[in-house]
């Protein structure tokens, strides 16, 4: 069904793939579209382009390479296997992706539960007011900014050109500090008050009433038992944001010129290339599926009631 | 408090720069060693496959550093260092009394045939920094016949050869006949200096044409890696043939360790990495940049240059923008000086179409044209309306403009708007992507008016390419402009190999185009490019082929001890 849908999405954009060789080109003759078409089997009809894609159909070459025999097909644009270049392009995602998480979750969690603890202090006054400015701040705003006045001011920029992290640690997290404190700071806004909202409904609850009356230190209370429920929607929102991670590390790829499968996707896009437009989704669709079923696993571990059959 | 954290975090992690020093460039004499890392606009993204067959536009400022073309601009005889006559800043077609021979290193024109005489000790560096893909060999005559023709036959683009060229072949080892079918002395730019004109070895093909890590060349570099979203980088071809020449002594070139091509899609980026030394040449920054580079890059230079005037194109075939009277009272409704103001183009004159101004053996002052010409350029929103109505429009009319994203264009949309609602034209904008818009223009049926910028390098290469009835449909030709007399004009003048004969005949075409409003130039484009002292031997040129600086970078070279004083 996702791959339906993608196949035919991705034809729906205006223009297609010669339409953009040709915009590329300032030459004062038409490209031979007929030639175009019979080299990348845009002459077949559209089913069986997708018959073709996803390994129903042999190829004009002979043989069947498509999804089924895990193949996605070859770049019009670059040459290269679709597969390579996603290969290529997901640690750099993912890197990124899970760096802006751990930021999040690190300034979120902490500044969410103080928050509930000093209600209506200044400290949480100061907490939900930084929660609304992370919200509120466009992540592309801000790249941009961290990007511009740093050079301007320091003559200093993260570095433009990729360093592999088995060959530089430090070199690249350099390269990955900045934009992925961008991204968790962008996230954190959201998670921190859910974590205060949750935190301050959880202290209510008679069993950490009891827990005080008990005389339990304020930090086994606050951690074992108050953080632990409140956690349970606090992980729902994070799994909503991952999309939405995924959305704004298009722009924070772009900004700090990291070639993840944001950046991938763009190009893809505007370069009309479908076989890799069509496996960078069918990725992300199939990525996104996964993610959510590790959160639903995840309530299972903070919450030992749940039991999945 | 925890912004500043991260930030000041972040910076602890990075490498700052240290208190820069004021710098004069000093003048030194040629040094070996260092990078080059400079940044042409077309690495915004990353590069197509490099096959030939394909011969995709934006992989050309790629593989100039490793493939050469038969021609190239003598920037040592004609350029800053030379005889000062040229300072190549062009793009496309450039004035053939400023070339040398390359690859080859002579040649006969007729209206039969070309014959090239290739130039003999020049070979193939068959191993790059990934593989061995090929023995080094002498380039022969064969190995040009068999790239024309593979162009010619199996490139998408070849057809522009169909019916110029009738055959192309080695007559010996150092000769190569390219045979006509029709004389076009566009014939020799496309396969001689043009940006396709790159030459591979067939040996290439045989390894697999479309991956990088498969190019080889005779040119200055050989490919070294391609990361991909970051950069690609080349090394020195060890048996390259040319030698450069300083002050009346030759140097084995290049002289750079290295040559880098950032891909940086962010213009904010794109800048930042000048202004902290990490790219050394930046060509062509947006304008709305150049006041903050000038101020806060201290020390850095930078050419200023016009090769193209940007227009609106009113479609021929839609009405009533076919009725000449009204293309004309537009024009005289449209303030062009506005529009140069508006994109830091106030520097060039208003009257630099259809002939550039630049171009002395064709350009006519707007003061030397006819009075029905001149009128057209001089802002006049009451003579407009009342040539509107004379038209047949009294009451004005609706015309739709569609445009792509971007700042640029937002801006122009909403000048033009304004100016036009004085005279009564009321603009419509629409917002498509740049693909939609390209497929649109060149099905040359666009509904209204489009933007659009054409190169001005050669009177006729533009004309041709913009004006003649063969061409609607393509690039340059999408607002389907046609008219016999001119169409007649441009034929003689592409048929003659009497220079002063083309001059003359461009600058009657050109009279003809001008009076009836073939578009609306609304200003020269002019461009810049950034580049820090350190990078010696270089003066601001454009190119010496067709498409960025990379042949250029192979003369060039880094004052390392400057680029430290500096602070870099």
């Amino acid at each position: 069904m996702v791959s339906f849908i993608v196949f035919w999405l991705a034809r729906l954009l205006p223009g297609d793939y010669i339409d953009v060789l040709e915009s590329a080109s300032t030459g004062d003759v038409r490209i031979d579209r007929a030639m175009v078409e019979k080299n990348l089997g845009l002459d077949a009809p559209a089913i069986v382009q997708y018959a073709r894609w996803m390994g129903f159909a042999p190829q004009p070459g002979g043989g069947f390479k498509g999804l089924f025999q895990g193949n996605f097909g070859t770049s019009w644009w670059r040459g290269d296997t679709v597969a390579k270049m996603i290969g290529k392009s997901w640690p750099i995602t993912i890197e990124l992706g899970v760096l802006g998480l751990i930021i999040s979750q690190l300034i979120a969690l902490p500044i969410g539960v103080y928050s509930a603890l000093r209600q209506d202090k200044i400290g949480d006054y100061l907490g939900r007011s930084f929660a609304i400015l992370a919200i509120s701040l466009p992540s592309f705003w801000v790249g941009s900014m961290v990007i511009i006045f740093p050079s301007i001011w320091w003559g200093y920029m993260p570095p433009i050109m990729h360093i592999r992290f088995i060959e530089d640690p430090i070199g690249n997290l350099k390269m990955f500090v900045a934009p992925a404190a961008i991204l968790g700071m962008a996230m954190c806004g959201l998670t921190m008050r859910m974590t205060r909202t949750m935190m301050l409904e959880v202290l209510r609850q008679d069993y950490v009433r009891t827990a005080w009356a008990k005389g339990l230190r304020e930090r086994v209370i606050i951690v074992r038992h108050a953080l632990k429920n409140a956690l349970m929607p606090v992980m729902t929102v994070v799994g909503i944001q991952v999309p939405i991670l995924v959305g704004g590390m298009v722009i924070i790829e772009e900004i700090f010129n990291l070639s993840g499968m944001g950046r991938l996707t763009i190009g893809a896009l505007l370069n009309r290339d479908e076989p890799l437009t069509s496996g960078l989704v069918m990725v992300f669709s199939v990525a996104l599926v996964f993610i959510n079923l590790a959160i639903d696993l995840a309530y299972s571990f903070l919450d030992p009631t749940i039991r999945y059959e | 408090m925890i912004l500043t954290f991260m930030f000041v975090a972040g910076f602890i992690l990075a490498e700052g720069k240290p208190e820069q020093e004021s710098a004069a460039g000093a003048k030194v004499g040629p040094q070996y060693g260092g990078t080059i890392t400079y940044f042409n606009s077309r690495f915004t993204g990353d590069p197509p496959s490099p096959d030939p067959t394909l011969s995709q536009f934006n992989s050309l400022p790629f593989l100039l550093h490793i493939q050469e073309p038969l021609f190239l601009g003598d920037m040592e005889k004609y350029g800053p260092r030379g005889s000062g006559v040229s300072k190549f800043q062009y793009r496309g077609y450039l004035n053939p009394d400023l070339i040398r021979g390359n690859l080859v290193d002579n040649w006969e024109v007729t209206y039969e045939k070309i014959t090239l005489h290739v130039r003999p000790g020049i070979y193939w560096q068959g191993t790059n920094m990934v593989k061995k893909v090929m023995e080094n060999r002498e380039l022969v005559a064969e190995d040009i016949a068999f790239d024309i023709l593979e162009f010619w036959k199996e490139c998408p683009w070849g057809a522009r050869f169909n019916g110029i060229l009738k055959d192309v072949y080695a007559k010996d080892k150092y000769t190569v006949i390219v045979e006509l079918e029709t004389y076009s002395r566009l014939a020799l730019y496309y396969f001689g200096l043009e940006d396709r004109s790159m030459y591979a070895p067939p040996e290439m093909k045989a390894a697999g044409a479309g991956k990088w890590e498969n190019q080889v060349g005779t040119g200055p570099w050989v490919f070294e890696e391609y990361e991909v979203g970051s950069h690609m980088s080349f090394r020195p071809n060890d048996i390259y043939w040319a030698k450069a020449t300083i002050d009346g002594k030759q140097y084995k070139m290049p002289f750079a360790d290295r040559i880098v091509c950032p891909i940086i899609p962010d213009e904010a980026t794109q800048v930042a990495a000048l202004r902290t030394g990490r790219i050394d040449l930046h060509q062509r920054p947006p304008a709305p940049q150049w006041d903050i580079i000038d101020k806060t890059a201290p020390g850095i230079k930078y050419a200023s240059y016009s090769v193209s005037v940007y227009m609106v194109e009113p479609q021929m075939t839609w009405a009533p923008l076919d009725n000449v009277a009204v293309r004309r009272a537009l024009m005289v409704g449209t303030d062009l000086r506005a529009f140069a103001i508006l994109q830091y183009s106030e520097d060039t004159p208003i009257d630099v179409w259809p002939n550039y101004y630049l171009d002395p053996t064709v350009y006519v002052p707007l003061k030397d044209r006819p009075q029905d010409i001149q009128i057209l350029y001089k802002y006049d929103t009451a003579l407009a309306k009342k040539m509107l109505a004379d038209a047949g429009y009294p009451n004005g009319l609706e015309i739709p403009l569609t445009i792509q994203p971007g700042a640029q264009y937002q801006d122009m949309s909403s000048l033009l708007q304004d100016q036009w609602a004085k005279i009564g034209v009321k603009v419509n904008i629409s917002t498509v992507d740049a693909t939609t818009l390209s497929k649109m223009q060149y099905s040359a049926n666009y509904p209204g008016i489009a933007f659009s910028g054409t190169e001005m390098c050669d009177p006729l290469n533009t004309l041709l390419s913009q004006c003649h009835t063969k061409s609607i449909g393509t690039w340059s030709n999408r607002n389907s402009y046609s008219n016999p007399k001119v169409d007649e004009l441009l034929d003689k003048a592409a048929a003659s190999l009497d220079p002063v004969e083309v001059a003359n005949l461009c600058k009657q075409a050109g009279e003809i185009i001008d009076r009836e409003v073939e578009c609306i130039p609304l200003y020269g484009e002019v461009w810049r490019h950034y580049w820090w002292p350190w990078l010696q031997n270089y003066y601001g040129e454009l190119t010496i082929g067709d498409e960025g600086p990379g042949q250029l970078m192979a003369y060039t070279w880094v004052d390392q001890d400057l680029k430290k004083s500096m602070g870099f």
